[in-house]
């Protein structure tokens, strides 16, 4: 990428300017570099001479804009997991499907289900049973 | 010679058996998303599961249209009469080897407990779990649409599991209730060949 950069001409660094905001200083707002970079500057805790000028520049950058190859893409799991490790697992007041439950909820469905089960188990079982014994007459 | 029935038509068939494959998968892939296990991965669970969901509607489309051209409706038409004579059968005359109180005919196909349980699906699980099903898949479009105000989605989550969880104990007694015909695979056997051997008790 080309461009021209405002930076110090007695530091010889590039500057960080208050871009936009509505205040008193932001570039967009008011046009003036002064003030913007000084604002800037102060906020990023960087020394500034307090002069500058314009300066050309070229940047390198990859073809991928920094996004990571697919293999390394974070998976859905990383935060949908009830794992402690997970990503998110320390926000709260959210829900987030894989990781949170109700555990009412949970309970009392893991009992329906197992409930049917058991339920048709034990009746064929008696079923099976009384069957053999009616045959057995 | 026992009787045979032609009971189930080669549609309901279809229905019932592409039906059955697609509940389990979205059983398997529901409770995946839950975070109950990790079989396929979050991803792949998710995929699927939305995909089996939209594919039982479209068979849904068909099965309402079958049911309403040919009259089928009516067999989930409840009726109280002979329900306590059916509750009398699972409890005691299985037991005792009593002859079934109810014969299936072609425009009687379900038993009076079949009809209570399968009216029941229809009316309270059925809506529960669509409609939650269906606000979950919407989730991201739920300002846009104006429901965000008075939604959460952990309601919404919790209101689909609960359904969930009701569909996945009605699937195990229904695959238990399958062997309680005069033989342990008769209505299985019924289900897939469309043809019903009358029990030889009421010949």
């Amino acid at each position: 990428m080309v461009g021209k950069q405002a930076y110090d001409t007695v530091n010889n660094t590039l500057v960080v300017n208050h871009v936009f905001g509505d205040d008193d200083t932001a570039f967009w707002k008011h046009y003036d570099y002064e003030k913007s970079i000084k604002a800037g500057m102060d906020y990023a805790g960087l020394p500034y001479s307090g002069k500058f000028g314009f300066i050309e520049t070229r940047m390198h950058w990859f073809i991928t804009h920094m996004v990571a190859p697919k293999e390394k893409a974070v998976p859905c799991a990383e935060c949908h997991t009830r794992e402690a490790s997970g990503r998110l697992a320390e926000i709260t007041g959210i829900y987030m499907p894989g990781r949170d439950r109700n555990s009412w909820v949970d309970l009392f469905g893991g009992l329906a289900i197992v409930g049917a089960i058991g339920a048709g188990f034990i009746h064929g079982l008696t079923r099976y049973l009384t069957r053999r014994k009616e045959q057995a007459k | 010679m026992s009787e045979r029935i032609y009971i189930y038509k080669r549609y309901e068939r279809f229905w019932h058996w592409s039906q059955a494959l697609l509940i389990i998968i979205m059983m398997i892939t529901g409770f995946e998303v839950h975070g109950s296990y990790d079989i396929l991965g979050f991803a792949k669970a998710t995929k699927l599961h939305t995909l089996a969901a939209w594919t039982l509607l479209t068979l849904w489309a068909f099965t309402i249209f079958w049911q309403f051209t040919t009259g089928e409706w009516r067999q989930y038409l409840p009726s109280l009469k002979n329900v306590a004579a059916m509750i009398h059968y699972y409890t005691i005359g299985i037991f005792t080897n009593s002859p079934h109180p109810f014969r299936k005919t072609v425009v009687q196909k379900h038993n009076p407990l079949q009809r209570l349980a399968y009216l029941a699906l229809l009316a309270f699980i059925s809506p529960l779990i669509w409609a939650s099903g269906l606000l979950y898949l919407f989730y991201a479009d739920w300002a846009k649409l104006g429901l965000d105000a008075y939604l959460s989605l952990e309601w919404v989550a919790v209101a689909h599991t609960l359904g969930a969880f009701m569909i996945t104990a009605f699937f195990f007694i229904h695959v238990y209730l399958t062997t309680t015909g005069h033989t342990v695979f008769a209505h299985i056997k019924a289900m897939i060949t469309g043809w019903e051997e009358a029990d030889e008790h009421h010949a």
